[in-house]
């Protein structure tokens, strides 16, 4: 007997499909937060390229650089600015280095790094960072 | 079973008929080991013989009666009246199109899976009296997470970026395909490569994480996605910096 013996004849039917709305990020928390977590990167994206400009007026010589400090030290936005993007880092940061036990399992011998670890960790790995940084560029 | 009712709004949608689902509600009794299943079986039996879903193990196994309650996709043999205190709203599997009721058409995942190629695959087969491709617990370890899938598809119903742009190769699909890459007795990488490597898979993922979340089997498809992301990539770094080397 051949397979064709047991095909089920197409009922014509139609399937019904339903329409996904772009205001799906509002159906639950987790979609929520994840989009959070995406609008983070637009604020971190603004500090650097503020930053950059900074970089670049610096290196155009002393009459630009000193011109963008005039200019960044009369902006009225950029201190709540930047406490809002630091804010934001911070979230993205520990978002990302959760998403990041996930994508890199770690096994150092028989031993595996759990998530918290690995969070913990690399935000031990920041501070130690920030403060070498903080160090050379503020009181060294 | 206790005189207690419980309200259950359930889709129904007959493609005879209707052009659109619409619900209806029914009450329930139940106790404390009722489970959304027996709640459906119960109409069924009881108040309405045309309602239709899927079912089969009743003991989270097979994977087929998968649906929406409460907006979270949920095997309903696993998910207890009991820890919903108000009413329970049950709809098709999200994302995926209505056949009838709450069954979903779900062609498209089968297509998928069937592209990663999820079986062993050799370059060249041993005679069976050579034995078999023998592997150490350890080896086995690396892809038994990943071996766990029924085959569901809860993960599918949670992907927004399924629910997008149905395209995606998605999570289960892509999770198998991952399994097969990291098992030892398997040689297959080189072809399954292009097809996660390709514009509708891992690259389409915005890592959301809710895959992960409702497996009902702790499977990890949005680390197995964000593996194949870094395995696709130095793939095509090797290709781009090794272009005529042995890869």
């Amino acid at each position: 007997m051949s397979l064709e013996h047991y095909r089920v004849p197409d009922p014509g039917y139609k399937d019904y499909v339903r329409p996904y709305p772009s205001t799906w990020w509002l159906r639950s928390r987790p979609y929520f937060f994840f989009m959070v977590r995406e609008l983070t990167s637009v604020f971190v994206l603004i500090f650097t390229l503020h930053l950059l400009s900074g970089v670049i007026a610096l290196s155009r010589g002393e009459t630009s650089w000193n011109a963008w400090v005039t200019l960044a030290s009369a902006s009225r936005t950029l201190l709540p600015g930047g406490i809002i993007t630091l804010c934001f880092v911070l979230y993205h940061s520990v978002t990302w280095f959760i998403a990041g036990a996930a994508v890199t399992p770690l096994e150092i011998g028989e031993f595996k790094v759990t998530v918290p670890m690995f969070v913990l960790g690399n935000m031990g790995l920041v501070v130690v960072a920030a403060a070498i940084i903080g160090y050379f560029t503020l009181g060294g | 079973m206790s005189d207690k009712k419980k309200k259950l709004i359930v889709t129904r949608y007959n493609p005879e008929h209707d052009s659109a689902p619409s619900t209806r509600t029914y009450e329930v009794p139940w106790d404390e080991d009722t489970v959304v299943l027996d709640a459906l079986n119960h109409i069924k039996d009881q108040e309405d013989g045309t309602l239709t879903y899927r079912w089969s193990c009743r003991m989270g196994v097979c994977g087929s009666c998968g649906m929406n309650v409460n907006g979270v996709p949920k095997l309903t043999c696993a998910t207890f009246l009991r820890d919903y205190p108000g009413e329970i709203r049950v709809e098709p599997l999200a994302n995926f199109p209505v056949m009838r009721d709450l069954v979903v058409n779900m062609s498209d995942f089968l297509e998928k899976l069937k592209r990663v190629k999820p079986w062993l695959i050799r370059k060249e087969e041993k005679p069976v009296e050579q034995g078999e491709y023998r592997q150490t617990p350890r080896e086995r370890e690396k892809y038994r997470n990943f071996s766990m899938c029924i085959n569901c598809m809860l993960c599918y119903a949670a992907c927004p970026v399924y629910g997008r742009e149905p395209e995606f190769l998605g999570p289960a699909a892509i999770a198998l395909a991952h399994r097969y890459n990291l098992d030892s007795r398997d040689q297959g990488q080189g072809e399954r490569q292009p097809i996660l490597g390709d514009g509708d898979a891992v690259w389409m993922c915005t890592f959301v994480g809710e895959c992960s979340v409702v497996c009902p089997k702790h499977v990890e498809p949005a680390a197995a996605i964000q593996q194949e992301k870094l395995a696709t990539a130095i793939d095509r770094m090797k290709s781009f910096l090794l272009p005529w080397g042995n890869r």
